[in-house]
């Protein structure tokens, strides 16, 4: 009997799955548990009840909120994809030790606090602050200049701890692209620039979907940036949840909130996997 | 349709490494030419050079009279199909051989006019809808084909198309290759490491060795009048010893192999330094003579015993010791009766004094 569980334990399939538990265990109840916990408490108090969520769609503060998040989280998408891609490419094209130099710099940015950088942010952007006495002195403007607490310094602050992941997973796809191919449509009679349009940009796709999606829905979620480099104005659904926890103690409708922020981000995955298809992409062997 | 290529004085060097030294060649229109090369020996470097995707460091290149040395690939009209294809996988087979014609401007009609016949060109009419993911090797390898000729270019490189496939489909594909060249006319530069394949397709072939040309010619030349050493171990095969030379003649040497018996051979070089130069004689320039048989005055005799017998099916080869520690390969055919010799037995070998070439310097690899 001994001898039996003890081959049944050491079968790969059986060692695979031993292996996996901690990280199961873990997920369940730091992560599956919570949700559960929350979703519960997003409809019971304590009998059932849909006001929190009715409350939400009620209050057109609340929808304004989720859309001011949805289009923050799209500017900042869109400003790392613009900055992000070209520097992808240029690393992808450097030698290898200069590739190697800018991959430490992005990892090591990563590693420093939030908080510092956005505090650094404050600094640089505020009043009589290094940009603005700068404009002044130049004499592009004559008055001080409000560069903080509003979207501008919100999509910087954001854009700049989130180009990260807009630039790794672009780099690895161009890296992974074969060098004789836009070589190839060069002597086919394209131009450099028409030799990226049509070979390099389409086939690096997958990674800018994979970039588009981990800063969109890692913005959607923010909440530091938005609350120490953001006004009134920017405050995004996490601010909201935050404000409902500690301030005005609704448990329950930070719950709902949450829930909606959870399924807002599930659909705005499907409708993306959907008109991008990435397995498609992959059957290409791209 | 068809284009030249001359090279002058092509230099190209990397940090710490020649890798095309002094090239100078004239490729005419309409040839097929093929660089041969062991790796490392500046022949994928010379073609980039010639397709423009790498600057030289100094010298020239002529095509069909006009300096292109610092023209940009895309204004060169030059063909090229890469070693491992580069089809570009997120286009399909149709939209790959389009490419060039879609980027030399050509009109919709005629794109698909000239699509239609690159693909019968290579027999493969029914697959412009695939991918080249779902394609096998050989026939990528023909798109690959297709594509650079559908624009119809004067020249086409290619750096080692055949590299990846077996060797059934590789010879196939070699015959194939130069059908399609014949038929069409247009020059081709072929890049290959192997010369079984370089001598099957070349109109001449240039040996390439540490970025300098080794030898030029005809694949008969070069294999029949190799002029350095070198060339005799890369093309075929060769049996090369050392023997002291006994006297200097006009066109023959009276060599003495180690263990003492002379022979005469052809006397390859202007002067003949040293007391000793390196032969190399063919495996198949040999004849097995009879016990009673005699040969006239043109032909070498030597005696040996057999210390290895291989069988190869259509031929056999014969290890022998010709001399103390000089052993050569004798390839024979094996016709019908088979001769009946085994290890151990005396062999006597006939060969022409022409086929015996001497070199001065040693071989070095």
């Amino acid at each position: 009997m001994d001898k039996k569980l003890k081959n049944i334990l050491m079968h790969p399939t059986a060692k695979g799955m031993l292996l996996l538990t901690p990280a199961l265990v873990a997920l369940f109840v730091f992560f599956v548990i919570p949700i559960f916990r929350m979703f519960h408490l997003s409809l019971f108090d304590p009998h059932f009840t849909l006001k929190y969520y009715i409350a939400f769609f009620q209050r057109p503060v609340y929808i304004r909120v989720m859309w001011i998040t949805v289009k923050i989280s799209l500017i900042v998408t869109a400003v790392c994809l613009l900055v992000g891609y070209p520097f992808a490419l240029i690393l992808s094209r450097a030698g290898e030790k200069l590739s190697k130099v800018f991959l430490v710099c992005i990892v090591l940015s990563m590693c420093i606090s939030l908080l510092v950088r956005n505090f650094s942010w404050i600094i640089i952007l505020q009043r009589s602050g290094i940009v603005d006495s700068f404009l002044m002195k130049v004499g592009i403007t004559h008055r001080h200049v409000k560069l903080l607490h509003n979207l501008f310094s919100v999509v910087v602050g954001m854009a700049e701890i989130l180009l990260p992941y807009m630039i790794l997973p672009i780099f690895s796809v161009l890296k992974s692209i074969d060098p004789n191919l836009p070589k190839a449509a060069q002597t086919m009679g394209a131009r450099p620039v028409q030799a990226f349009w049509w070979v390099t940009f389409p086939l690096s796709l997958p990674g800018v979907y994979a970039g588009f999606l981990l800063v969109f829905i890692m913005s959607l979620g923010y909440f530091i940036t938005p609350a120490l480099l953001g006004g009134a104005k920017e405050m995004m659904i996490s601010n909201m949840i935050a404000f409902q926890v500690q301030t005005v103690l609704n448990w329950h409708f930070a719950a709902s909130l949450s829930m909606i922020l959870l399924v807002a981000t599930l659909v705005f995955y499907t409708i993306f996997n959907k008109v991008v298809g990435l397995e498609k992409l992959e059957d290409l062997g791209v | 349709m068809s284009g030249s290529v001359v090279l002058k004085g092509l230099v190209k060097t990397y940090p710490g490494v020649v890798a095309v030294d002094h090239l100078s060649m004239d490729i005419r229109e309409g040839e097929f030419m093929t660089f041969l090369g062991a790796s490392g020996s500046g022949k994928t470097t010379t073609l980039s050079m010639i397709a423009g995707l790498t600057l030289p460091t100094s010298g020239e290149i002529l095509l069909n009279g006009q300096d292109v040395t610092f023209i940009p690939p895309h204004k060169r009209n030059i063909g090229m199909v890469f070693q491992n294809y580069a089809l570009f996988p997120h286009m399909t087979v149709y939209e790959n051989i389009a490419f060039p014609l879609k980027m030399h401007k050509v009109s919709k009609e005629e794109i698909a006019k000239r699509v239609t016949q690159a693909l019968h060109m290579v027999q493969l009419p029914q697959h412009g809808d695939r991918y080249p993911s779902q394609l096998s090797g050989g026939q990528q390898q023909r798109i690959a084909l297709a594509r650079a000729l559908s624009f119809e270019p004067g020249l086409i490189l290619m750096d080692e198309p055949l590299g990846a496939l077996d060797k059934k489909l590789r010879q196939h594909m070699q015959i194939e290759i130069k059908h399609i060249q014949e038929d069409l006319g247009f020059t081709t530069i072929y890049v290959t490491h192997d010369q079984e394949e370089a001598l099957t397709m070349s109109d001449r072939i240039a040996v390439l060795r540490d970025g300098k040309l080794e030898q030029l010619g005809t694949p008969e030349e070069l294999y029949e009048e190799p002029k350095t050493l070198y060339v005799a171990d890369f093309i075929g095969e060769s049996n090369i010893f050392k023997a002291d030379v006994l006297e200097v003649g006009e066109e023959r040497l009276k060599l003495q192999l180690p263990g003492g018996r002379s022979f005469y051979a052809l006397r390859c070089s202007e002067t003949v330094e040293g007391p000793e130069v390196s032969v190399a004689i063919r495996p198949e320039k040999f004849r097995v003579l009879s016990a009673s048989e005699t040969v006239s005055e043109e032909y070498n005799v030597f005696e040996g015993i057999i210390k290895e017998v291989i069988y190869f099916g259509e031929s056999s080869k014969y290890s022998v010791e010709i001399g103390k520690d000089v052993i050569i390969i004798v390839k024979q055919p094996n016709f019908y009766p088979a001769t009946k010799v085994g290890v151990g037995d005396q062999l006597t070998l006939s060969v022409h004094w022409r086929s015996c070439r001497t070199y001065c310097e040693g071989l070095s690899l």
